[in-house]
């Protein structure tokens, strides 16, 4: 158990807890502030959405003893309260776009967060913003048209921004995102029982852990060395899902049927906290700052590996020497997916599906990896094994991931099909770098997910594009060639032809719009 | 985005008929369909925009909804789901569970006190599996702990030891002789079957120039509220028990409750919280959920809390029933539709639910709204080892409407029509006569109105010929637009008492308390029973407070299902304020004056408004505020005054409330309201099905991508008749919601099953349309005033979530060329075929 100090909507409190209990529930529980709620659990809903520090986040996906004392919490008991709050909430009202309400508390959250940092609102920017809060109930047309209008009358700047105003998302639109698309279908994993983070320990995120939130480098590796196997936690975006999904409903986990395990297995809430063996091990990375921000050095951008997805949507060097990057975090989650999501995190989860991985992919990316010892190098490409499995060593902590930026004369870019913008795991997802040379390609990077049971480069097909033509014959042959080379995991759903044809028309149409942004011509 | 901005006040009027009743007649009782017609004129709409009651609560985060209460000393329960779909249950050991530190109670079918199985319809649900599971929701036992953590691990240390039975998992095949039996009891796995035959569709056939025979599915759609299920059972010192949770039917809780107690009605008290979301979907399971608490509530002596996560509500509540439609359409030479053979099957999953409503609603609508001489329709439920099925938010419809429209286009394009033609030729007009035998007289039938201003408003004529029809442009996407047409019974029609009461209560200060047998889904039913009674009284709504749902205080209403809150509560309302308005009567008439004698008491019942005490409110259909013509002879409410209407004097609702006081008389009326008679003859299949009915058009516009198959829905429209909108926004509201709710039928949501387990448990799978996503939605709203409505109005909630399917389909044939037959529809499908 933990003991925490926070600003709730405007008041210091204080709660203790066991550390991983997700902040929602330590908010709803212990704080007696019921206006977040849980419609899933799992960061796909948005019910739960709250302010943290400023930000808004899926509250059920913070671990609770990663929030620092002193962090401010508003919920909407509390932002309803304040001006901008209160005319969001007068405006729902005004449009009558209120039905069944349960969602409405996490609008407001995310509303508030949306209008007080973006500076021109559309009808498209605000769906886009609350991509991540699902409403059964309304269609959205009434949320919208209320959010638009308060934007319309909005108030002189100045008084604007009173819950710790950030610098809001790039205006504009990254030119190789696809436009809004319809729903796509289920994407199903290899098997449907299988855990969705098989490689992390299965966790009870309600009882207590032993957890460790290092300030430094150096403490969380002498950690690391000593608890071999401890789960490291970042933005928890992958691993709270998991625990929580396990402990919510065990017969998801595929188990045939159900046996008695010792209770000695699940430790009471009173065991004492000297008996560690008994308890899983959580290292959070969230308290070191060193492991975040971005670096530029001769050419290669240093990119820490807890930089949040939001962060890595929002910087400008990024924006220069790794737009595909930029544009993949752009499409990673919902905003208050992104400020939890962090870049490393995306890498270890080792899900075929990562986003992040194939722009890092193409640009010829590597990690550096310490452990108490020392710090090794080594490339993206040799760190994945297979399904959800990496090279990392048990007494490791990924620390940097090191980008070789864009010189001039190359181009990149990134394309989801099915690009659900927020909340989707890409079904497949496409990064291509580029360069051309007299009228020919001269260097040609591709990296694709989910088609195979990692994120992979297509060598083959980047040797046989070498020298070409940017000819629409060319584009014709390399949709054949990607479709060749990939391999998608045959079990799943939508079937592997498909996803072949549509790795093959994606990468395509990237490539082509690539070049000729470039030339203007075909 | 451009959203729905139209009303269309575009009322057909037909001259009102004399009325078989007094003035003062209030009729309680049921009266006979089709003597009246819609007796207003000036259709004026009455588009007072009312705010949402309770709106400022639930964004604000201070509305209680179910898990948001909390009892002091509570424990918390979670349920152990079956692992296997069917099988014997040979060990539950529950002693390792008793011994997790925490636990308190752990429940089984051993120890419930009286009632083993429940059901709406039939009590063939096991409220816990003691032998057997029959699906994955079964419940074998319930962990009562002092955390929830401690509760999960008790339940995961219970032992179970299975030994699988064949899982029945189609329909047909649950059929079949010698199929294993489900309900060995019952003798056979079918749920239940109807018929209807009208003609002779052999001969009409016979007559038939074209006949298409063909088959469409669909697959089992989750209802999706955001709010899993949750109740907390409190005991009470007297023996009662008070539940408190997220439960679209009070009453129907209550009797499960007091069933699996053992207890008489009377001591079980269940409180609507603040339901977020239900769509059909907290009709029955969380009434289970709430039986099982309530029974450990009364053992352990204690509150006893449940909140489901959302795996478990997706594991164990109902979905739609996935149906499949055999259809045989004949049309003659001139494009008339003749003869219709229609079967259909639903699977039911392992226990009755509402199957047999949801199979009834798709027989006597079989024809869908066009006239057809010779038809045959059967219907069946099936019992299989599939997750359960039950109400979801237009039983049945929507999925007979996708075979029934997609069929009619499939005949359109194969005897040369335009889909739009062929349907003007077949509608149903003014007094026709349907398959059931009833004469449409008693309503506007307003289908082609609906239609025709559905295409106006969308300029269907330019862009029906655009369509790509197999070639995409040269975006590489294919432009395609669609319609799909319905007319949908009101209410519960023949397959129940149709019947609410509600209770106005006048307090000294002239504030009133407003109780209605219906209850609050989320669908805004407060605000429409405030804003009538508000109106009806001539007091601002913030004097009115609507008192929540509970069964200790307010008569049973019946089900708040099948659209029918406004128009039974509504009626009750206006019944309940006519009452009070009487007593009140002679009061008044001591202050400003007694009122004239009627001139002629049918010509002014017959055009009164109800905002007198001259009309009859349980078939008003006027509108309060207007009233060109036989003026009223009653006094007139406004502005919380209280005016003679023939000398205009006026007296503070105020003073007319102390005084009743003065006289000892308690301002508190109720109101009863039957609907009209309906009839159903079960052997012939015939009868007046449903008292009145909504008219609905949709239209969709799709493109696809021809490099993908990839489906996008640009816009939306849905045009429909509800009588009235008595609160045009949230009519806009529900037609939005619901046409996002109907795409999903047709793509996105899928819930997959493999041998009776749903592969998907979650949003992260489960997957319902967000605000990116969303096409542009517009609402048109045509009114036709019913004579049976309050103020005319019929209904909405489900008229709006049912046509958008077929119209997107329709779409992509006209986009494409390919017709999808089977839903949820797959790119990869579209692709392969299109290049085919
Ligand atoms: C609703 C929702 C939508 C999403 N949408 C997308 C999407 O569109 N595209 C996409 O790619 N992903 C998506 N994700 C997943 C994405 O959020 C994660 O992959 C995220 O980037 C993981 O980062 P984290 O910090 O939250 O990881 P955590 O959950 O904290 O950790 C993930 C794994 O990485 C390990 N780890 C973390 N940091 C380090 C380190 N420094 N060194 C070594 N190991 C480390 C952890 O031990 C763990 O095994 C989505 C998730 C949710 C909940
Ligand atoms: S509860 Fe759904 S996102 Fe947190
Ligand atoms: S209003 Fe019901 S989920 Fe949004």
């Amino acid at each position: 158990m933990i003991t925490r100090q926070w600003q709730v909507n405007g008041e210091m409190r204080e709660a203790t807890f066991p550390a991983l209990k997700p902040l929602l529930h330590v908010l709803r529980e212990e704080l007696a502030a019921t206006g977040p709620k849980e419609g899933c659990g799992e960061g796909e809903c948005g019910a739960c959405t709250v302010l943290l520090n400023g930000q808004p986040v899926t509250s059920c996906l913070a671990a609770a003893g990663q929030v620092r004392d002193g962090s401010t919490i508003w919920t909407a008991e509390g932002l309803a309260r304040l001006p901008l709050g209160e005319r969001i909430v007068d405006a729902f009202m005004r449009h009558g776009a209120v039905q069944c309400g349960i969602c409405f508390p996490g609008m407001l959250a995310t509303t508030y967060a949306f209008l007080r940092d973006e500076p021109a609102p559309d009808d498209r920017s605000t769906r886009e913003a609350l991509s991540g809060n699902l409403c059964r109930c309304t269609g959205y047309s009434k949320i919208v048209a209320a959010i638009l209008d308060v934007a319309r009358e909005r108030e002189p700047a100045g008084s604007r921004g009173r819950v710790g105003a950030q610098p809001g998302p790039p205006a504009g639109e990254d030119p190789t995102l696809e436009t809004l698309d319809a729903l796509e279908t289920l994407e199903t994993p290899p098997s449907p029982a299988a855990p969705r983070a098989a490689s992390a320990p299965a966790i009870d995120p309600r009882e207590p852990a032993a957890f460790y939130a290092p300030r430094t480098l150096d403490e969380a590796l002498a950690l690391r060395a000593r608890r071999p196997g401890a789960a490291l936690l970042a933005g928890g975006s992958d691993l709270l899902v998991a625990w929580q999904a396990a402990a919510r409903e065990p017969l998801l986990r595929g188990a045939p049927s159900r046996t008695a395990r010792p209770a000695a297995d699940r430790p009471a809430e009173t065991a004492a906290a000297e008996a560690p063996c008994q308890r899983p091990v959580v290292i959070s990375l969230s308290d070191i700052d060193a492991l975040r921000g971005v670096a530029e050095e001769d050419g290669v951008l240093r990119i820490g590996a807890c930089t949040s997805a939001y962060e890595l949507c929002t910087n400008p060097s990024l924006a220069r020497g790794a737009p595909a990057l930029v544009a993949a975090a752009h499409a990673l989650g919902a905003r208050p997916i992104r400020h939890l999501a962090t870049l490393a995190g995306n890498l270890v989860n080792a899900s075929p599906a990562a986003d992040l991985a194939p722009p890092l992919l193409v640009a010829g990316a590597g990690l550096l990896i310490a452990k108490a010892g020392g710090t090794r190098k080594i490339p993206l490409e040799d760190f994945y094994r297979g399904y959800k499995e990496t090279n990392l060593g048990p007494d490791e902590i990924v620390t940097v991931v090191l980008v070789p930026a864009l010189v001039a004369g190359e181009r990149e870019g990134f394309r989801k099909l099915g690009t659900r913008r927020a909340q989707s795991i890409a079904k497949v997802c496409a990064a291509v770098r580029v360069r051309l040379d007299a009228g020919r390609i001269d260097a040609v990077a591709i990296a694709l997910g989910s088609v195979a049971p990692t994120t992979v480069r297509l060598p083959r097909t980047e040797e046989r594009l070498r020298s070409e033509r940017p000819t629409a014959a060319l584009w014709e042959r390399t949709r054949q060639w990607v479709a060749e080379e990939v391999h998608p995991i045959s079990d799943v759903r939508s079937n592997a032809d498909y996803r072949r044809a549509m790795a093959g028309v994606l990468v395509t149409d990237l490539l082509a719009s690539l070049v000729c942004s470039e030339h203007g011509a075909q | 985005m451009d959203i729905g901005r139209l009303q269309l006040g575009t009322s057909r009027l037909r001259p009102a008929r004399p009325r078989d009743h007094s003035r003062r007649g209030i009729r309680i009782g049921p009266h006979r369909a089709g003597s009246r017609l819609p007796a207003r004129r000036g259709s004026a709409t009455v588009t007072v925009m009312v705010q949402r009651v309770d709106a400022v609560e639930k964004v604000t985060g201070r509305a209680l909804f179910a898990d948001d209460i909390v009892a002091e000393g509570m424990l918390f329960a979670v349920p152990l789901h079956a692992a296997h779909p069917h099988a014997r249950i040979r060990v539950l050991e529950t002693a390792p569970a008793v011994e997790v530190p925490g636990v308190v109670a752990v429940l089984t079918a051993a120890d419930l006190p009286a009632a083993t199985r429940l059901g709406t319809i039939v009590r063939d649900q096991y409220i816990l599996a003691g032998d057997r599971t029959r699906y994955q929701g079964d419940v074998l036992a319930v962990v009562a702990a002092e955390t929830e953590a401690a509760a999960r691990a008790g339940a995961a240390a219970i032992r179970v030891d299975y030994q699988p039975l064949p899982v029945l998992t189609d329909p047909q095949a649950a059929l079949a002789p010698g199929a294993p039996l489900i309900h060995e009891e019952r003798g056979t796995n079918l749920i239940a079957s109807y018929r209807v035959r009208d003609g002779d569709p052999a001969r009409a056939f016979a007559t038939c120039t074209e006949i298409l025979e063909r088959e469409y599915r669909t697959s089992w759609i989750e209802h999706a509220y955001l709010e899993p299920e949750s109740a907390i059972v409190t005991p009470e010192p007297d023996g009662s028990v008070t539940v408190r949770g997220s439960v679209q039917l009070p009453f129907n809780a209550r009797r499960f409750i007091a069933q699996a107690c053992g207890l008489p009605l009377s001591r079980v008290r269940v409180i609507q919280a603040t339901l977020g979301g239900s769509f059909g979907g907290k009709d029955e399971t969380i009434n289970l959920i709430c039986a099982r608490l309530a029974v450990l509530a009364l053992r352990t002596r204690r509150p006893v809390k449940s909140t489901y996560s959302r795996e478990e509500s997706m594991r164990e509540s109902y979905k739609r029933h996935p149906f499949l439609v055999r259809s045989r359409l004949g049309v003659d030479a001139n494009g008339k539709m003749q003869a219709l053979d229609i079967e259909m099957t639903a699977d039911g999953g392992p226990y009755c639910t509402s199957s047999p409503f949801v199979i009834w609603r798709p027989t006597v609508q079989c024809t869908g709204p066009y006239v057809v001489p010779g038809v045959r329709c059967d219907t069946r439920a099936v019992y299989t080892n599939n997750p359960l099925t039950g109400a979801m938010r237009g039983f049945g419809s929507p999925q007979f409407n996708f075979a029934c429209e997609s069929m009619v286009d499939e005949m359109a394009h194969a005897i040369g029509l335009d889909p739009v033609e062929f349907r003007r030729r077949n509608f149903f007009t003014q007094g026709c006569r349907t398959h059931t035998g009833q004469h449409l007289d008693n309503h506007t039938v307003s289908i082609r109105q609906v239609m025709e201003t559905a295409l106006e408003r969308t300029g269907w004529a330019e862009k029906y010929a655009r369509c790509g029809r197999g070639t995409p442009g040269p975006d590489g996407r294919a432009y395609g637009i669609g319609l799909a047409c319905c007319y949908r019974g009101v209410s519960l029609g023949a397959e129940g008492a149709d019947f609410c009461s509600a209770i106005v209560h006048v307090q000294p200060d002239a504030s009133v308390l407003l109780q209605v047998g219906v209850s609050e889904n989320g669908q805004g039913l407060k605000t429409a029973m405030t804003h009538i009674a508000a109106t009806e009284l001539g007091l601002p709504a913030s004097q009115i407070r609507f008192l929540d749902t509970d069964t200790s205080h307010v008569p049973d209403g019946g089900p708040t299902v099948a659209s029918r809150g406004t128009i039974v509560g509504g009626n009750a309302v206006l019944i309940a304020v006519a009452r009070l308005k009487e007593m009140l009567e002679p009061l008044i008439a001591e202050r400003i004056g007694a009122l004239p004698e009627p001139r002629d008491a049918t010509e002014a019942t017959a055009a009164g408004p109800p905002g007198t005490t001259a009309g009859p409110p349980a078939t008003a259909a006027g509108p309060p505020t207007t009233g060109t013509g036989g003026e009223p002879a009653g006094y007139r409410y406004t502005g919380g005054r209280i005016h003679h209407p023939v000398t205009g004097e006026s007296i503070a609702l105020n003073e007319v409330v102390a005084a009743a006081a003065e006289h000892r008389l308690y301002l508190q009326a109720f109101g009863s309201w039957a609907a009209p008679r309906v009839s159903w003859d079960e052997e012939r299949g015939r009868g007046h099905a449903y008292f009145t009915y909504v008219y609905s058009c949709n239209v969709a516009e799709v493109t696809v991508e021809a490099a993908t198959g990839k489906v996008r829905v640009t816009r939306l429209i849905g045009a429909h008749d509800p009588g009235r909108a008595i609160n045009p926004e949230m009519v806009r509201g529900q037609i939005y919601g619901g046409l996002l709710m109907g795409m999903g039928l047709a793509l996105g949501e899928h819930y997959p099953v493999a041998e009776g387990i749903g592969q998907v448990g979650n949003f992260d799978r489960y997957r319902i349309c967000r605000a990116h996503q969303a096409p542009e939605l517009e609402a048109l709203i045509i009114e036709n005033p019913d004579p049976a409505g309050p103020w005319g109005a019929k209904s909405i909630g489900e008229p709006a979530n049912e046509l958008a399917a077929p119209a997107i389909t329709n779409a992509i044939f006209h986009a494409t060329g390919v017709r999808i037959r089977s839903l949820p529809l797959q790119p990869e499908e579209i692709l392969a075929r299109w290049q085919r």
